[in-house]
């Protein structure tokens, strides 16, 4: 948790201090991108007694954006918003994680 | 194994930091995602835009001839004179200011005078029966027209007085006499063809419409 708030913080420092733009029509897929990373950051919050080598990690989200930017990508090509597929389903997700979240943290399992 | 743990939150949450901050600095609210309606509306609006670009710069081309002309004439007083001269004519031509002579129809609007059962109104001409007729007589190609004397310019109004019509602030009664200059065959075909508004009048309703074809009309010209 500590190091998600310190990462966290320094991502933004360097992002604010970095002079970096991009085109607008990228920003479905940046938007599409951070959704994935926070999903998968809770997802390993979530799952705190199993731990996976980075790489695992790296391939498995690595191949979740690809295949989302592509999705978004099709879809923006045949005119359809199919970009909120993903973002619907990732959305749902991140609400499970969280609140699965604060029930560990809360322990809202026992009585008492 | 835990240090895998940290590594991954710590990487995942400082891309995250990074894409969010540099989202939020690249400013995308003055973009908006649009559906295929608005990208169809949005094209169809550049295409009228473009055709205005064409339209205007054909108006461009054309004001530079005049120009020109002017430009040519401008020297020679004589040849100005004559020039304005004739604008003036065709003006005064166009306007209904002048007498016009030419081939044309003469048409003769009547009530039906005849006994029947129905409403009297059926019976009657109209300020719009003849206001219809015009417009087919316009359409079909005629320069000039005059009902019953009464120059038709493009200021005149035709309508209904109680008994008589008002053509050019004057009540006219019927029988209306109809003058028309263009083409005598499309200006009678305009009024006699199957179907067409006088046709209808006079099949339908009984009303008297005689169409008369000629070489020679005269239509005077507008008077005050």
């Amino acid at each position: 948790m500590i190091f998600a708030i310190i990462g966290l913080i320094i991502g933004l420092l360097i992002g604010f201090v970095l002079n970096f733009t991009y085109a607008a029509t990228f920003t479905i897929y940046i938007t599409l991108i951070i959704l994935i990373l926070i999903q998968s950051l809770l997802r390993i919050i979530k799952n705190e007694d199993m731990n996976f080598p980075l790489y695992k990690e790296a391939i498995l989200i690595g191949s979740e954006i690809a295949f989302a930017c592509l999705l978004a990508y099709i879809g923006e090509k045949l005119g359809i918003s199919l970009y909120l597929a993903i973002v619907l389903s990732f959305g749902l997700r991140i609400f499970n994680d969280f609140n699965i979240i604060v029930k560990k943290v809360i322990k809202y399992d026992k009585i008492n | 194994m835990r240090f895998d743990k940290k590594a991954n939150i710590l990487i995942l949450a400082l891309l995250i930091g990074l894409l969010l901050s540099l989202q939020m600095k690249n400013d995308a609210k003055t973009y908006a995602f649009i559906n295929i309606n608005t990208v169809a509306t949005l094209s169809n609006e550049l295409d009228a835009t473009k055709k205005d670009i064409v339209g205007l710069k054909a108006l461009i081309r054309s004001s530079g001839n005049e120009l020109n002309r002017y430009e040519m004439l401008k020297d020679n007083d004589e040849d100005m004179q004559a020039f304005l001269r004739d604008e003036i004519f065709k003006t005064k031509a166009v306007a209904g200011y002048t007498n016009v002579i030419g081939e044309g129809i003469l048409v003769r609007l009547a009530d039906n005078l005849e006994e029947t059962q129905r409403n009297i109104n059926f019976d009657l001409v109209h300020d719009v029966d003849i206001a219809m007729i015009l417009n087919d007589l316009i359409n079909s190609g005629a320069e000039a027209i005059s009902i019953n004397g009464k120059r038709i310019l493009s200021k005149t109004e035709i309508i209904c007085i109680g008994p008589l019509i008002r053509i050019n602030g004057e009540g006219v009664g019927a029988p209306f006499i109809i003058k028309a200059i263009g083409n005598k065959d499309q200006l009678f075909a305009a009024l006699n063809a199957p179907h067409t508004y006088a046709y209808n009048l006079r099949e339908s309703y009984g009303l008297e419409i005689e169409t008369m074809k000629s070489d020679f009309i005269l239509i005077p010209k507008y008077s005050d």
